[in-house]
């Protein structure tokens, strides 16, 4: 009745661990899931590869291009907008980057800070857009999808006549910065460690710093976050800005590794990183959310994707398997976080 | 001396909308350490007026005093920071964010250097604790808990209190028990006279009659933009009071048509 149980997001410093406290954390069916998943695939596809370390390789490398992206994108969740416009956006990144470093001969630097700028335009437009309109990023989003999928593919037939460039690696030759795109850390690519480290700094500026805070007041209830003087424009324009940012080291990461840059590159990541969010705890309304949650909904999200193909199943059955995934997760992440703002201690 | 001197004073201030008269030659006063009731009936130009002493609305005529002085709020943030608050209905909190998280919305506290500054949540949490149980909200015994687990009358509290540690003189509430149970509406008057205790001075609008009666010093009726009555606690009862909010003579009227249904109801 009086006993002080710990809710939802406490910031207790000692907060007391019970079950309790752990079921309603924002992460607790991401990493629950990621467990079952793997003892699933361990148990019956292990023998035929799931655990070997070419696979393990692969599936964290599926799930560290998602994450990536998933990371800043859980930000802007929480700050209650959404974005559909992150896989066109790595279509006109790895363009933008292959032509820089293939047709124009730019080295790998100055070809990337080029291609950050651009993302940094596209950004800066979705958010422009949607703070300026007040209309449902959604829709906002969907539109700049087209415009900027269309115009990659449109630009590019026009100058090569084709949807692809390749021979990115090539063009590169011996430039050390490829090193930071598709470089190995012992068996497994860099990639993992962008995916690690960009997670480690969302999460650290959503839980740890003013901006965090403002972000959560911003998307839980905009209304008081403005009457506090916060500017939720500006707030939402920088992490437009950051998920833009983050899709363009995607591109990076591709070129580099595919050899190629793609104008039908990413079709659908959108939703995969909404997907590996939602899963992670975050909330399409907004005010809530969890980067550590997400980071294990794309892990997830590799998981599944690599190891159906060891199931007797055809792949084509990936999806549906995810829909249920995604559909068991969003009603158990409803359930907990309903009953951590039950209140409590106020009723007698 | 200066005692005296209201902290905020309208002086027959107008608005119109439109060439439509929201406000007309409306004045009142408020000094520290005194409530003052606000009531009206729906549209009478209650959050009209309270807008204008907030810095939302600028008025068509009259003027504003702040301690005596004249002053012209050219946005809420003037008005803000001549310690001016306003308390929304439900408090205007974060369901979703920790009470201290909340308490200290665009004030926070922090620590370290730059790259590495964050949030110093254990002193955020602790002075949101103190601060709430020293205004008598006791039940409230952890500030890292969601503001969506505190009843509605705890947040009010929790608003309130945010307030007037972030240095208000004049707390304006809006209709701050209209959607709470008797209870909680009785924690909630509780702690608007603990803060006038405190020297505050504090502007509460209501629709309830017996709220105002309970806790006011003064009190202005608003009907149609016009004051209507003000006047001294003691000098009028609930009753009148009421009759006076719905338009005296409306009501009257109601209920000499009522009664000729008295008979028909009864047999
Ligand atoms: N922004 C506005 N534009 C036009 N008319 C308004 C506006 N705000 C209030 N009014 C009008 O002013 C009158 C007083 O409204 P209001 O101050 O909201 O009354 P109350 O808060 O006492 O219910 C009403 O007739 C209302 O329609
Ligand atoms: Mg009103």
């Amino acid at each position: 009745m009086n006993s002080p149980v710990q809710s939802g997001r406490t910031d207790a410093p000692e907060a007391r661990v019970s079950l309790r406290s752990l079921l309603v954390r924002p992460e607790f069916t991401a990493i629950a899931g990621t467990i079952a998943v793997f003892a699933f695939f361990a148990i019956f596809t292990g023998d035929a590869g799931f655990l070997s370390m070419a696979m393990t390789r692969n599936y964290l490398e599926v799930a560290a291009t998602i994450g990536i992206i998933a990371a800043p994108i859980t930000l802007l969740l929480v700050a209650g907008e959404f974005d559909l416009s992150v896989g066109a956006t790595v279509a006109a990144g790895e363009i933008v980057m292959s032509y820089l470093i293939v047709y124009a001969g730019w080295p790998v630097a100055p070809a990337f800070l080029a291609t950050v700028i651009v993302a940094i335009g596209i950004g800066a437009l979705n958010g422009y857009l949607v703070v300026k309109t007040k209309l449902p990023s959604f829709i906002i989003t969907l539109a700049t999808l087209f415009i900027i999928r269309g115009a990659v593919q449109g630009i590019l037939r026009m100058l090569n006549g084709n949807s692809v460039i390749d021979g990115v690696r090539s063009a590169a030759g011996e430039d050390p910065l490829v090193w930071l795109f598709s470089g190995m850390v012992g068996p497994f690519s860099v990639s993992l460690i962008w995916w690690i480290v960009i997670t480690g700094l969302a999460a650290w500026v959503l839980e740890s710093t003013v901006f965090g805070n403002r972000i959560f007041a911003t998307g839980g209830n905009q209304a008081a976050a403005v009457r506090t003087g916060i500017q939720v424009d500006r707030l939402k324009i920088m992490l437009y800005i950051a998920v833009a940012a983050s899709a363009v080291l995607v591109a990076a990461i591709n070129i580099f590794t595919i050899n190629q840059g793609n104008a039908n590159s990413a079709v659908g990541r959108e939703f995969e990183v909404v997907t590996a969010a939602v899963i992670g705890g975050a909330l399409l309304t907004g005010g809530y959310g969890s980067p550590i949650g997400t980071f294990f909904g794309a892990l997830l999200f590799g998981m599944v994707d690599q190891g159906f193909f060891f199931t007797p199943l055809p792949d084509v059955w990936f999806l549906t398997f995810l829909g249920f995934m995604l559909l068991i997760a969003v009603v158990i992440n409803n359930y907990t976080r309903n009953a951590a703002l039950k209140p409590r201690g106020s009723s007698q | 001396m200066s005692t005296n001197i209201p902290i905020i004073e309208a002086r027959n201030v107008s608005k119109e909308f439109a060439g439509i008269a929201a406000l007309q030659e409306v004045s009142l006063k408020v000094s520290a350490g005194e409530v003052l009731c606000l009531l009206g009936d729906n549209g009478a130009g209650k959050s009209t007026l309270i807008k204008i002493l907030s810095g939302v609305h600028a008025p068509s005529s009259g003027e504003i005093l702040l301690d005596g002085k004249p002053a012209a709020f050219r946005e809420p943030r003037d008005a803000r920071n001549a310690g001016i608050a306003t308390v929304h209905q439900y408090g205007g909190t974060v369901p979703l964010m920790s009470i201290s998280r909340n308490f200290f919305l665009g004030a926070e506290i922090v620590k370290g250097r730059w790259p590495l500054r964050r949030l110093d949540l254990q002193t955020m949490n602790r002075i949101a604790l103190e601060q709430i149980q020293s205004l008598g909200v006791r039940r409230v015994t952890d500030s890292s808990r969601p503001v969506g687990t505190l009843s509605g009358g705890q947040r009010q509290a929790l608003a309130i209190c945010r307030a007037t540690y972030f240095g208000a003189r004049l707390l304006i509430l809006d209709e701050p028990t209209s959607a709470l149970g008797v209870r909680e509406a009785t924690t909630v008057l509780k702690l608007v006279a603990e803060v006038r205790s405190r020297g505050i001075g504090v502007i509460l609008i209501t629709h309830n009659a017996h709220h105002a009666m309970s806790i006011g010093d003064h009190f202005v009726v608003l009907g149609h933009g016009k004051v209507v009555a003000s006047f001294s606690r003691g000098e009028k009862s609930a009753a009148e009071v009421v009759g006076l909010m719905a338009g005296g003579v409306e009501l009257q009227a109601l209920e000499l048509e009522l009664e000729q249904f008295k008979p028909k109801a009864v047999s």
